[in-house]
This record gives C-alpha cells, structure tokens and sequence, in this order.
C-alpha cells in the first residue's frame, strides 16, 4: 500500500514565507493604536495600498505578465486569514484590490482590459467596488433594473444601487446592468468597467455598525452614466456569468479572513484566560475555548479544501458554500463567545474582539447571506 | 495543500464497500438488530482475506505497510456499513495492533502480526483506572513485582469486548507510590481474574461489557510490554491511533444517515411535494452536511499529522470529538426527517441513533477530549 497519501494539509515553503511576511508587514504597520483609530473614524486606510502592494501582496494572484506573483486561491488563502487575524476590514480593504475584481478580469476580460488595469492592480493603484445589489434586489439577485441602454458607441446607465462597498474609494466600479430589457431575470444583464470619476455617479455614504476601516459602504446614483462599448467586461448580455463565475473566490476569500479573525479571538482569550488567576483553572472557560478552536480549524481545513480544489480546477460550487457558511458563522460565533472571557473590559470601545464582533455580522449577510448559502448548497445535493 | 485521495486509497474505499455490500447488507444489519445482534468477531478472517487487517501491519511483518491515512479511508467506508463491523476490525488494527508496533519485542512482532494478517488475533484494553487516560495518579489496578513476576490486583468495572479476544492488554500502577505505569499481556481466560456479569453495550455484540476483578493474577515477567513504569506515552499513543480510526468510521456513519435522510426527503412527499423541497427539512440537511464535513477534514488532518510526524494526540483529539458529536447529531437531527418511521426498525437510522452514543461516552468521551485539547492549548482544567 502506498504510503503517498495524496492528502496534503501542510503549506508548501513558499506559503510559509508569504505568511511570515504578512506577520512582519502587519506588525509593523497595523499597529493597535492604528487600528482602533481607522476603526472609531470610520476611516478606510487607503495609504496602506501602496505599501501593500511593494511588499507583493496585492500582485499575489495577478499572473507573472502582467507584474504578479501568479498565486492560486490557496496562497490568497493564507495571506488573507493572516489581514483577517488583524483586522478583518482591511483583510476586506486588501481583498477589494485583488480579489473578485481580478479574478472577474482574468476570467473575462479582453486582453486591453488586463493589459491596462492588472499592471495598475500591482502597483496598488487599482481597487474595485462592486455595485451589484439594489433596494428590491438582495438575496434575489437576478431582480436588479439598472438599464444600460445602447447609445451609438457608448452605453448609458441609469439606475440606483445599494450597499456598494467601497464605492467611494475605489477607482474602477464592477457595475451591472440590465441591456436587454426584453429579457428577464438572469438574461439580459451586462457587467461594465466603469471610470467611478465618470460624471452622473453620486454616492452616498451609510453609516454601519462593523467594518468602519473597510472603506464607505454606498447608495450610488447613476444618473445619464456614458461609459463607452469598450467598459463591457464579458459578452453583451452575459453578465450573470460574470457575477456568478466569480462567486467561489468571492466566498473563499471572505471564509479565510473570517478564519484568521476567529483564530485571533480565540488566541487573544487565551492569553488572558492564562494570565488571570480567577479564570486560569475554569473547566468552563477551557471547553468553551476548546468548542471555538475546533471549529475554526475545521472552518480552516474547510477553507484550504476548497481552495485546493479552486487551484485543481474542480469544480466547487458546493463545497466553497460550505467553507463560507462555516467560516462566517463560526466568527460570528468565535468573537460573540470569546468576548465572555474577557468580562467588561472587552465591552469597551477599541477592544479588538470587541471590533471583530461588530466586523463579524456583515459576512453572515454579505456575498450571499447563511440563508442563501444553505440553499446553494442543498441544490448541490440534490434537495 | 492537496485534497485528493490516491488512487491506492480509492481502490480500498471500493474494496471495502464490495466486501459490505456482500457481507453487510442493509437489510441483515436490521435483521440481526431486531434480534438485539451485530455483526461480530466471526467477520474478522473474511476481511482478513481482503487485507484489512494487514494494512496496519508494517511490511516487514507480513503487513501492508499502510499509512494512518489509508486505516481511516478503510475505517470510514466500513463505518457507512457499519459500526460494528468497523468496532470488530478495530479491536484487531486499533490500540493493540499500536501498542506492538510501537513497543513489541521482535518475538512477539513475529508471533502477533503473524495472527493479525491471518485474522486470527485481536485485542482488548483494560485501563488501569476509571476512565481511559493513562493516569497512575488515580490506577485501581496495580502490578508489583513478586513470585518472580507480577502479581496483577484491582478492579476495573467496564471493560469491552474482552472474550472476542485472543489478548489483553491490561495497564496496571507499577509503584507503590501511585507513579509509572505498566503494561501487560494476559490471556483474557487466565485463573486470577474474576469476570462479572455481561452487560449490553450500545453496538450490541460489540459493546458487551464486563467488569473485571484481578485476584493475585501472576504473571510471568515476559508478559511485560516495554519498560516497566513507561507505558504511559505508549498508550497515549495507542489511545490516539484508536481513537483516530474510531473518528473515521463515526464520519462514515454520520454521511450514510445524511445520505440516508437526503434520499427519504427527495422521496417523501406531503403537502403535495417532496419535503426536501421545504427549506426547513432541507436546510436542516444542510446543516448536518457542513457538519460531517467539518469532522472529516479534522479526521484526515489527525491522519495526515499522525503520518507525517508520528504522533498526533491534540488533532486526534479534536477530530474524535468532532466526530463522535457530528454523529450524534446528524443520528439525531436526521431522524426528525423521517418522522414516526425514524422509530421503527424499518430503517437504519434507529440504529444508528442508538450506536451513536457509544462515541461520546465511550473510550475518549467529549468531556475528557475536551480536557486534552484545553491542557494542549496551555489551559489547565
């Protein structure tokens, strides 16, 4: 019998590395103080992308032509849950340089599209805010109005959108639209790349609970938005591909940041379970700890599996639902547990599980909430 | 990272279900069960046949050479059919199989081994005290040098399966002063020991427990295993192994039931549908599946660690008692699927629901496991 397992859970040496650097770099720059500052400001660091980006870490996935480091889902992995364990907003801030958007391009751009933009991503100049979701189109979201209506060689966008993140940060808007009115639901949606300077964008801002460091979360107008044929990304009417191609790295990625905050919750607890000698023999507290360590390394192991299979090629529609169902649960479980070791003093403002309970409710409602994951993953099975 | 079995590894997961589908046929499983019987030690030379019992056994002995991982495909896949057959398989490859390849003098490899690939040896486990942990601190049963040998004395109130077995391995305080512990090879039908009455355990001929009382057992000083006072890493380790292939047949079980109840939904109609169709029974399944999937990559972390650096006693832990409750719930949770049928012997899943309990309670119960992972984080309990 061979003893070649085929199994594989270790990091390979240069993931090590990748994590190592990510320490330093986070050690170095994300500072407590930092963090509680951005947080309470509600302040979205954006002179970190630069430095972000010298250091390798936004070039990560974009392939080695266009000036990346071509890393698969599985490095991304692993450099996220370390941003997450820091700070989940600027694991989010991070991920909207590299992540969905990136992929979306590689996936469906044309090659003046990656010609132009990836370079840009690399060099930490590019963020992508994704305006999808509107007031009558949440978990539904195949209900989306915005028009794009043809116009010579230009496209014209009218429509409002909800709950854009980033919007007003982020130099270049994944924007989708309906181009066929005649065609319902899923057909008859285009996705564009569009200029956020373009005239006839309005955003406006909306104050949240978590998640204050990750840039403005928006209600954005588009109003009379002429943006020419060459903004398409993808084919015509073919935008649902686009939005629903891309959604297993979207949910991975959220899943391993999710991982490193709850990681982080549990190992700050223990250091202060330890450290006091009223809570150092609780049988209670260490089962609660034990409960929330085996969950976040069965969310981790969830997380690298999917990934994996991202990087093989499988297709992992069921189980990247499943890395990101546990994943998101588990740090909203993690940080609203861990918080019961540290008494009142974990209630106060700057608290860092404090911060990454407030974090932690966005990812059960965002990117497809636990709901619609559930029901992603039944129809996988057959339900 | 890599999430793929070897093809090696798939032909065995295929193998085994060969051997179940012809030896462990649904509907005998329910047969016997009705009759308050499982399958028992009688299985033991047919997967003997197939190789099953050789796979832990190092090649040098007549074995296959197999990795950890390779037990808990083998052990998973038996454990969908069931968990009985997966226990008898368990007291031939699991701890004793361990302890020899571990600590065996290269007499009793030979000798043991030998049986084991022929399906003609397995073995029982006497604690030296309650619980299962290693632990002279609190050992009933104690052996002190006399009579030019040991003298075996103390009561442990459960042990398991002890008459299927052609050995026992009894862990026994060997100081005085209540450190070091020992470990002994007996023969489960010596004069010195006193067995109580059998009472049923959960897997029914499986499970059956005794209590057993040792009376001044002598014992020769070859019947020693190791050092004497150093056996306490040695049956952590053995703990471990056996708790990890335990771990693989809980998630087989726990996926046979979700599969199970999947296909009862998909099937079962009211209110003009199948009930899969409502989000609460389907969501419900969702849940028990992201659940064994959970326990699964803990157990293959366990294996894969236990692999690669020979000891894996805070993975195994973890993966056991994720996998021990992922069975108890999804036993639990998917029988509301079946409504009033879930009661009958009709279908599995009462059985499964009834074995299901062994796991937490059992050898390496949640409680305990949950102690070793808080001393390993640096908690004490």
């Amino acid at each position: 019998m061979s003893s070649d397992a085929g199994l594989d859970f270790g990091l390979t040496p240069a993931q090590e590395t990748l994590r190592a650097a990510a320490r330093a770099y986070i050690a170095r720059e994300l500072t407590p103080a930092f963090l509680i500052e951005a947080d309470l400001a509600g302040r979205a660091p954006m002179e970190l992308l630069p430095g972000m980006a010298a250091a390798g870490f936004i070039g990560l996935p974009v392939p080695i032509e266009y000036g990346g480091a071509g890393g698969g889902a599985a490095d991304v992995s692993v450099l996220l849950e370390e941003f997450g364990r820091a700070s989940l907003s600027i694991a989010s801030l991070l991920n909207r340089a590299l992540g969905w958007g990136v992929e979306a391009i590689l996936r469906f751009g044309r090659p003046d599209q990656k010609a132009s933009i990836l370079p840009r991503v690399c060099a930490g100049e590019m963020m992508f805010a994704f305006s999808h979701t509107e007031s009558d189109a949440g978990s539904d979201a195949a209900a989306i109005r915005t028009r794009a209506t043809m116009d010579g060689d230009d496209f014209i966008i009218d429509g409002s959108k909800m709950f854009t993140s980033g919007a007003a940060e982020s130099p270049c808007l994944i924007v989708s639209a309906r181009s066929d009115p005649a065609a319902s639901r899923q057909r008859g949606i285009s996705v564009f790349l569009v200029d956020a300077k373009t005239p006839g964008i309005t955003c406006r801002r909306i104050e949240k609970l978590g998640m204050r460091a990750a840039g403005t979360l928006c209600e954005v107008e588009y109003r009379g938005v002429r943006v020419p044929k060459s903004a398409l990304l993808g084919e015509l009417d073919c935008g649902w591909q686009v939005i629903t191609g891309t959604l297993e790295r979207a949910r991975l990625a959220q899943a391993a940041y999710c991982v490193g905050g709850a990681q982080q919750a549990i190992d700050d607890a223990l250091v202060h379970v330890r450290e006091r000698p009223a809570l150092a023999g609780s049988q209670a507290l260490a089962h609660l700890l034990v409960g929330l360590q085996l969950r976040t390394d069965a969310a981790r192991l969830l997380t690298h599996r999917a990934a994996a299979m991202v990087d093989a090629g499988q297709p992992c529609v069921r189980e990247a639902s499943i890395a990101n169902l546990y994943a998101t649960e588990t740090l909203v479980t993690a940080t609203s547990e861990a918080l019961r070791v540290w008494g009142a003093a974990g209630l106060a403002p700057g608290h860092p599980t404090e911060r990454a309970l407030r974090d932690a409710r966005l990812f059960i409602i965002g990117d497809g909430s636990s709901q619609i994951q559930r029901n992603l993953i039944a129809r996988q099975m057959g339900l | 990272m890599r999430f793929a079995f070897s093809d090696e590894q798939e032909l065995l997961r295929r193998t085994v279900a060969t051997f179940a589908a012809k030896e462990l046929p649904p509907a005998r499983l329910r047969e016997l069960d009705a009759q308050g019987l499982a399958p028992g030690p009688g299985l033991l030379p047919k997967m003997a046949a197939l190789g099953f019992t050789a796979l832990a056994v190092p090649a040098d002995y007549g074995g296959l050479g197999g990795s950890t991982i390779d037990m808990a495909v083998m052990f998973e896949e038996l454990g969908r059919h069931s968990l009985a057959a997966s226990a008898v398989l368990a007291a031939a490859t699991g701890f004793g199989c361990e302890v020899l390849r571990r600590q065996g003098s290269e007499e009793r490899k030979r000798d043991w081994f030998e049986q084991l690939v022929l399906g003609s040896w397995s073995c029982g486990y006497v604690a030296a005290g309650p619980g299962c942990d290693p632990d002279a601190a609190v050992a009933t049963v104690r052996a002190l040098p006399g009579d030019g040998g040991y003298l075996v004395d103390g009561k442990q109130l459960l042990v398991s399966g002890a008459h299927d077995a052609q050995c026992l391995l009894v862990a026994a305080r060997s100081e005085a002063d209540r450190r070091g512990l020992s470990l002994f090879a007996i023969d489960p039908n010596a004069s010195g020991i006193d067995w109580g009455a059998t009472r049923s355990g959960g897997l029914r001929s499986g499970g059956a427990m005794q209590a057993a009382d040792f009376n001044a057992l002598r014992l020769a000083p070859a019947a020693l295993l190791g050092t004497p006072g150093g056996a306490e890493p040695i049956v952590q380790a053995a703990l471990a192994h056996a708790r990890l292939i335990e771990a693989a047949s809980c998630i087989g079980c726990a996926q046979q039931a979700v599969d199970a109840a999947v296909r009862y939904a998909g099937e079962r109609r009211q209110f003009g549908q199948p009930i899969g169709k409502f989000q609460a029974i389907s969501h419900l399944l969702v849940d028990l599946q992201v659940e064994v999937d959970a326990a699964r990559t803990l157990v293959y972390r366990a294996a894969w660690r236990a692999d690669a650096s020979n000891e894996a006693i805070h993975e195994t832990a973890l993966a056991h008692l994720a996998a021990s409750e992922a069975l108890l719930s999804t036993t639990s949770q998917a029988m509301r699927v079946y409504g009033g049928y879930g009661l009958t012997l009709e279908f599995d899943i009462g059985r499964h629901f009834r074995d299901a309990r062994c796991f937490v309670v059992g050898d390496g119960a949640a409680r305990s496991q949950r102690d070793l992972v808080a001393r390993s984080m640096g908690l004490t309990t």
